[in-house]
């Protein structure tokens, strides 16, 4: 660890000047853009835009799909790679096929994938021909309001193996003597999940929750290509959406208080995560 | 017991290797799809979306007979595909070796250099990592215009090289090395640039490796972007912008554009893959 | 022979009324001239070059006008022309000619002009003419309206029959049999190594199948001397004119549109039943051969080494193609590719230099041809559809029907300040034309023009304004379109006001549309043009059937059923329900959008949420849906007999298909809006909608930029001009009425003087024959010289306070912004059997979803 600060300088001069050029900049111009009103001129409004933006029923409309979908998303994703990893760590199988397959759907585009979905999900494809198999009535997967399911698996289908080898990383250092003197000491596995390999996980579980909810808000890239700007299904009108709409308007001030408005709320969400995991941790670490 | 244990080593496999199946099986059958005939294909396609509770979409796993048709009309007959592609590639790269240029050594020195702020400023590099592309999208579009970049390739470049996801990543990576790695080299009488090269990034190549790999995914689907930064200048865009439009008119050749677009992220997948799983299984949250 | 001059009553719409600039040097670089100009946006009189080559260092051009026929011979670019004729078409010495056996060299072929065809010119060269580019006055009655026939080059009939069809009665009235001589005739020069041909076919009447024959075709020279023009026989031998018309699949006649001289060879761009080809002629051995062209050529020329060079443009990419053809085997090679292309072009190509000019998107371009990806802008040029004749100076000659310009393709003279103008409307002239005049009066001023159709809507114009760019200056948009209005809403619109002159004009405007351009007291654009399309009806059709205005339908239902009872009292009159090819496939659909967008107004007026999906809308929507009108009489593309035709602009039927509202109409007959409303109760609303030219807030030349729309108020299309300007309502005449008129009167007097003095039998019968054929004439005349005749300003300002503009399409915001699911759903919806209420309420959804996001 270097202490003097003057040699840090030449690694983080690059960096820093392109964050601030592209990225710290624009996001204090883009709160010049929030608070003014967005035509030629420009004038100052004030918090008018925050007000007008986030009493509109579209953004709320939007907002509340979008949480809700990332609500159900990355909870979604967070257990179910938790859940696999946990299993698949204890069981430990070779998997080497698995292994090699899980992480890429991480890496593929997924408008490409998007036309697959489309076929599966048709009224008439196999997913409606499987569940007719077993008696079911045909769901409209693509209309209706089940179609956030696909969107769903759609960002399971993506994001779940990059979740599971970050858990399974975790509780791979975890020392091995840990699970068998728990063993010994006759600890069910529900009681070793929680009691050892849980709290091992805090921190990787951070992660997996950072990258799940940011994810699921990337996901919508895909929500509105399946339904368009002005989605059939309400329910798959999301803040992408409402931002898009906005900005093909030329209303860029309502685009800008928006994202900001939901800049605050991911922020929000971030620190909960953050001041629940320090809270974890210690929680955890005192209880042993 | 180990009766138990064998069961249960058993169903695993099984489930996993549904679950295998069930991830690789749009990929292949994306792959399978691009080898039928374009009419083929468009029969198929023009199928889709008919809510008639009596039939069923007349759905086969394989082309009915191989043919290369629709690479030929991607790769040969359009050749406005293969100049996307090409820029595809030409962005994913240059971002690349941009960014090779610029984030291990940001990282480097957000995580083995010990002055005040430095927790601050990497909040702060994990708060830009949050925030929804279209908070600086207005007001870059004004900064890249004031460069004289907008409506040229660097328009997508330079901001890219900047990606807070790939410091953090790199970072994460770093901060859990032992110091006593740099203090050895430190005795050795290498300074700090020395040791970050020679030392430092070698025990990084996993999270490098995966760093890269998951940037040259993000720059491979880049959209917004694009079409933000370089609205005036179509010629410049990538096969990603173009892609939604290529399967809108049916004209039977989606699954080979589909599969083009997929092939180079699966061999940086295949190439990097072990490093991908190191990398991420190697970073955490401190 | 008197009587000759029967059906050369032509001369009242092709009186000469040149708007020829010769020498407007004030360009914006130095050396470029406009030798030739002639208005597009309200032309009355007839003017056209029919080619333009290099001679020496000059050039010559042939132009023909109602007079005759003529080729100027320019020494130099910077001289003045000598003036050769041709042929002669003088109506001031019809007197004296008409008895000096003139006559004798026509060829009399027995035939009229068949019915409804356009009108003819007549083209026999080589001496003084008896005859004129005449228009029949049975096409007239008959048929489109002459002057769009005469103005329109395609339009022109050139088949033997028509061509010849105004001798015949002369010779048979006046009792003389000519006998027949084929002597070839010729309607198409070529510049071949600096000189001038013509291209001589002669042509026989067979009686049996009653069609000319072309019995053969050979190169003609021609050499002018003491003014007139001297024809003479050549060497070369005749050319296969049996291969050629085949190639060409012409059937009795030959007339070349689209051609180039390169070497030795003719090169012709041919529309053929199976796509475009090039025929090529050599003309020193007269073998002719043929290739395929590609699609949607929109420009050639030669290229060097027995090649083309072919531009087209594919509507799907918008994307402009240049290939080099080969003309040995037909192999294309693409030498450069343009993204938001140019829908018509120029081309050519200089041997010397290897250089390749193109005149695509309102500028010149220049380009090594090994490098044409890499073209350079040199000048700016208004024209979007041009021939490029380099005249090895460093300047090039740019033609095309009304203009001859001369340009500079030196790009580092340019003229400094330019003004971008994007417009697009894509046909209309208006924004071209102001080019020219505001050429004459800033001659340091260029202005760039790039026209483009765009039924898109998908101008970038909201992209420049994020990007704060200014490098479009004026945009031409549509006033319902989802990019203007979000300028609108937005403030991103120069205020126009502060040019006094545009504020003069636009105070002249008519209320409601002076509404649509003001907002907060800025004027926010001017209007260019009228847009869309919806149906009409024909109230002199209406009224020869004995029906009154009383008995017109006011409201949408009284409208279906009193459409559905005209079957009835149409039978047995001449007159139809509506003549349109396609009336029964497309009515329906413009009844459901104009009933949609009266809706969508009424709504909207009342401020009230507009929802689609009610009782009432329904119920119409249904009943326009189920109403067969097939079975009315209208026709289909789906019958057997339907041999495809044209739309009616005359009162042979009640119903027209498309007319433009407000105004209808600018030519005689055709259909006129009517103004429906939606219930009793209700105002009637005639949905207007315009094309309106707005300023770039941040443009640097926005002063200029306005002085260009103020110049542009003067250059509208007559029909805006008379549908925005409350102050337009006399009804105009064409510009040679008076004259026409007097000639016709006089001839008139002669006839019945020659009936008083004439005996009785056989020659009075003819004589009096003569004069209802005069007093006839008059007649039609007064009918149909109109410019903007007065039914069409009577029935606008009845409809006035109907009028609206329609200023939000949101059927097109919808059709915009639909998923693939969405269509899906829609063409479900909307197919074989319509579910209204679901698409009706698909469209309510979109629509509230729209309006809650709010601006």
């Amino acid at each position: 660890m270097y202490k003097k600060f003057r040699l840090a300088w030449p690694f983080l001069l690059p960096g820093l000047a392109g964050l601030l050029i592209f990225y710290g900049i624009p996001f204090v111009g883009g709160i010049w853009y929030s608070v003014t009103d967005g035509k030629v001129q420009n004038a100052f409004v004030g918090l008018e835009n925050y007000i007008s933006v986030w009493n509109n029923t579209m953004f709320q409309m939007g907002l509340k799909n979008t949480m809700e979908l990332s609500l159900i998303c990355a909870p979604l994703l967070f257990l179910l790679s938790f859940v696999l990893a946990a299993g698949l760590h204890r069981i430990r199988p070779a998997g080497g096929f698995f292994r090699s397959s899980v992480l890429l759907p991480y890496l593929m585009p997924s408008s490409a994938i998007l036309l697959i979905w489309l076929i599966w999900f048709d009224f008439r494809g196999p997913v409606n021909r499987l569940l007719a198999q077993f008696g079911a009535e045909r769901i409209d997967w693509l209309i209706g309001p089940e179609a956030r399911i696909p969107v769903i698996l759609l960002f399971l289908w993506k994001n779940l193996g990059f979740c599971v080898v970050i858990f399974m990383s975790a509780l791979q250092s975890i020392p091995e003597s840990l699970y068998e003197y728990a063993t010994l000491e006759g600890a069910s596995f529900m009681k070793q999940t929680f009691r050892i390999t849980l709290p091992l996980a805090v921190p990787s579980a951070f992660l997996v929750g950072i990258l799940s909810f940011v994810n699921a808000f990337r996901i919508f890239k895909e929500v509105y290509f399946i339904a368009g700007a002005y989605p059939n299904e309400p329910l798959l009108y999301t803040l992408q959406n409402y931002m898009s709409n906005m900005f093909n308007q030329l209303s860029y001030q309502n685009v800008t208080t928006a994202a900001y408005i939901f800049a605050v709320i991911v922020f929000v969400l971030f620190g909960v995560l953050f001041l629940s995991q320090r809270s974890a941790l210690k929680r955890l670490n005192g209880g042993d | 017991m180990s009766n138990q244990k064998g069961f249960r080593i058993w169903l695993a496999r099984i489930v996993l290797t549904l679950f295998a199946v069930i991830i690789l099986l749009p990929m292949v059958q994306t792959f399978l799809y691009s080898f039928s005939s374009i009419p083929e294909m468009q029969g198929l396609m023009d199928t889709r979306g008919k809510r008639t509770e009596e039939t069923w979409m007349d759905l086969h796993l394989s082309p009915h007979k191989i043919s290369l048709g629709q690479y030929e009309q991607v790769l040969v007959k359009d050749e406005e595909i293969l100049r996307f592609f090409t820029n595809s590639v030409v962005y994913a790269v240059a971002i690349l070796l941009g960014q090779a240029f610029v984030v291990p050594a940001m990282a480097f020195g957000l995580s083995k250099f010990k002055f005040r702020g430095r927790e601050t400023l990497f909040f702060m590099i994990v708060m830009l990592m949050l925030l929804p592309f279209q908070v600086t999208m207005v007001p870059n579009v004004l900064t890249l215009r004031f460069m004289g970049l907008l409506d040229t390739a660097w328009a997508v470049i330079l901001p890219m090289l900047f990606a807070p996801f790939f410091i953090f990543l790199i970072r994460q990576f770093m901060i859990s090395l032992p110091d006593e790695l740099l203090e050895a080299s430190s005795i050795d009488g290498a300074g700090p640039f020395r040791s970050f090269l020679w030392i430092v990034l070698p025990v990084c190549r996993p999270v490098l490796g995966a760093a890269a790999a998951l940037s040259f995914a993000e720059s491979w689907n880049l959209v917004e972007q694009p079409l933000t930064y370089l609205s005036k200048s179509e010629t410049l865009m990538p096969l990603s912008t173009r892609f939604n439009q290529m399967m809108a008119g049916n004209q039977g050749y989606e699954f080979a554009g589909a599969a083009l677009y997929i092939l180079p992220a699966l061999l940086i997948y295949l190439f990097f893959q072990e490093d991908i799983l190191a990398g991420i299984q190697l970073t955490e949250m401190k | 022979m008197k009587h000759q001059i029967g059906k050369k009553l032509i001369l009242w719409l092709a009186a000469l009324m040149l708007l020829v600039t010769s020498c407007a040097t004030a360009f914006a670089s130095p050396g470029d001239r406009t030798l030739k100009h002639v208005s597009t946006v309200n032309y009355d009189a007839y003017d056209s070059n029919d080619l333009v080559f290099r001679s020496g260092d000059g050039f010559c051009v042939i132009t023909s006008n109602d007079t005759g026929r003529y080729l100027l011979k320019y020494a130099d670019t910077e001289s003045e022309p000598e003036k050769f004729v041709i042929e002669e078409y003088n109506r001031d010495s019809w007197d004296e000619e008409e008895e000096d056996g003139a006559a004798a060299e026509e060829q009399v072929t027995g035939e009229t002009a068949e019915a409804g065809e356009p009108d003819a010119e007549k083209a026999v060269d080589g001496k003084p003419e008896t005859a004129e580019p005449a228009v029949d006055t049975e096409a007239e009655s008959e048929g489109q309206p002459a002057v769009e026939g005469l103005l329109n080059w395609d339009d022109i009939d050139w088949s033997d029959e028509a061509l010849n069809s105004e001798d015949m009665p002369e010779g048979f009235m006046d009792g003389e049999m000519y006998e027949y001589v084929p002597e070839p005739y010729v309607n198409t020069w070529i510049g071949w190594n600096g000189e001038l041909y013509g291209i001589g076919v002669t042509e026989t009447w067979d009686d049996e199948i009653q069609q000319s024959h072309v019995e053969g075709i050979k190169l003609q020279r021609i050499r002018f001397e003491d003014g007139k023009v001297i024809k003479e026989d050549t060497e070369y031998p005749d050319w296969d004119h049996e291969i050629l018309l085949e190639a060409l699949e012409m059937d009795g006649y030959f007339y070349l549109n689209d051609y180039v001289v390169s070497g030795d060879l003719l090169m012709i761009l041919s529309w053929g039943m199976n796509g475009q080809k090039i025929v090529t002629v050599n003309l020193k051995t007269g073998s002719v051969s043929s290739i395929e062209a590609g699609e949607n050529t929109v420009a050639f020329t030669a290229g060097p080494d027995d090649t083309l060079i072919l531009a087209s443009y594919d509507w799907e990419t918008q994307k402009n193609t240049i290939v080099r053809k080969s003309l040995a085997d037909g192999k294309d090679e693409v030498i450069a590719e343009y993204e938001k292309g140019a829908q018509s072009m120029g081309l050519g190509y200089e041997k010397d230099t290897d250089t390749l000019y193109m005149v695509r998107n309102g500028e010149l371009w220049k380009a090594p041809l090994a490098d044409a990806a890499n073209a350079v802008a040199v000048n700016d040029c208004p024209l979007t559809d041009c021939s490029i004749v380099p005249m090895g100076d460093g300047f090039v000659l740019l033609w095309n029907r009304n203009n001859i310009l001369l340009r500079n393709t030196d790009p580092t003279v340019r003229g400094t300040i330019a003004l971008h103008v994007e417009d697009n409307t894509g046909y209309n002239e208006t924004m071209a034309e102001t080019v020219f005049t505001l050429s004459e009066k800033r001659g340091d001023l260029s202005v760039i023009v790039n026209q483009r159709y765009d039924w898109r809507d998908s101008s970038t114009v909201l992209q420049d304004m994020m990007n704060k760019d200014s490098g479009t200056d004026i945009y031409v948009l549509p006033y319902d379109g989802a990019n203007f209005n979000a300028l609108k809403n937005r403030g991103y619109l120069a205020d126009l006001g502060d040019n006094a002159e545009i504020a003069k004009y636009v105070d002249r405007m008519y209320p409601y549309i002076q509404d649509a351009l003001k907002v907060d007291g800025k004027i926010i654009a001017v209007p260019i043009g009228l847009n869309g399309y919806t149906f009409g009806i024909s109230y002199k059709a209406w009224k020869k059937i004995g029906g009154t205005e009383e008995e017109l339908p006011k409201t949408w239902d009284q409208f279906l059923d009193w459409m559905e009872k005209l079957p009835e009292r149409l039978e047995g009159t001449e007159i139809s329900i509506c003549n349109d090819t396609y009336a029964a496939d497309s009515l329906s659909g413009m009844f459901m959008e104009t009933v949609m967008h009266q809706h969508q107004m009424r709504m909207e007026s009342k401020g009230e949420e507009v929802v689609f999906n009610t009782p009432e809308m329904r119920k119409l929507i249904e009943r326009i849906y189920n109403m067969d009108l097939k079975s009315l009489g209208m026709k289909s593309w789906e019958d057997e007999d339907n041999t495809g035709g044209y739309i009616s602009y005359d009162d042979s039927a009640i119903i027209s298909s498309y007319t433009t509202p407000p105004m209808g109409e600018q030519y005689s007959g055709g259909g006129y809006p009517i103004a429906l409303s939606l219930a009793e109760d209700e105002e009637p609303i005639v949905p207007v909608q315009l094309y309106v030219a707005c300023v770039n807030p941040f443009s640097e030349h926005a002063k200029e930029a306005k002085e260009f729309l103020a110049l542009a108020m003067e250059n509208l299309q007559l029909i805006a001009e008379y549908t925005f300007f409350a102050d337009k309502t006399e009804p105009l005449r064409y510009s040679s009425y008076e004259e026409d008129r007097k000639r016709t009167e006089k001839y008139l007097e002669e006839a019945k003087k020659y009936r008083d003095e004439a005996e009785e039998g056989e020659d009075k019968i003819y004589a009096e024959d003569s004069v209802k054929m005069w007093e006839e004439q008059l007649e039609q005349m007064e009918d149909y010289s109109w410019q903007m005749n007065p039914e069409t300003i009577e029935r606008y300002q009845k409809i006035l306070p109907a009028c609206r503009v329609l200023d939000h399409d949101f059927m097109q915001e919808i059709q915009s912004t639909v998923s693939e699911q969405d269509e899906q759903l829609m063409k479900e919806y909307t197919g074989d059997n319509m579910d209204i209420e679901k698409i009706l309420s698909f469209y309510d959804q979109k629509i509230q979803m729209i309006r809650m996001e709010g601006k």
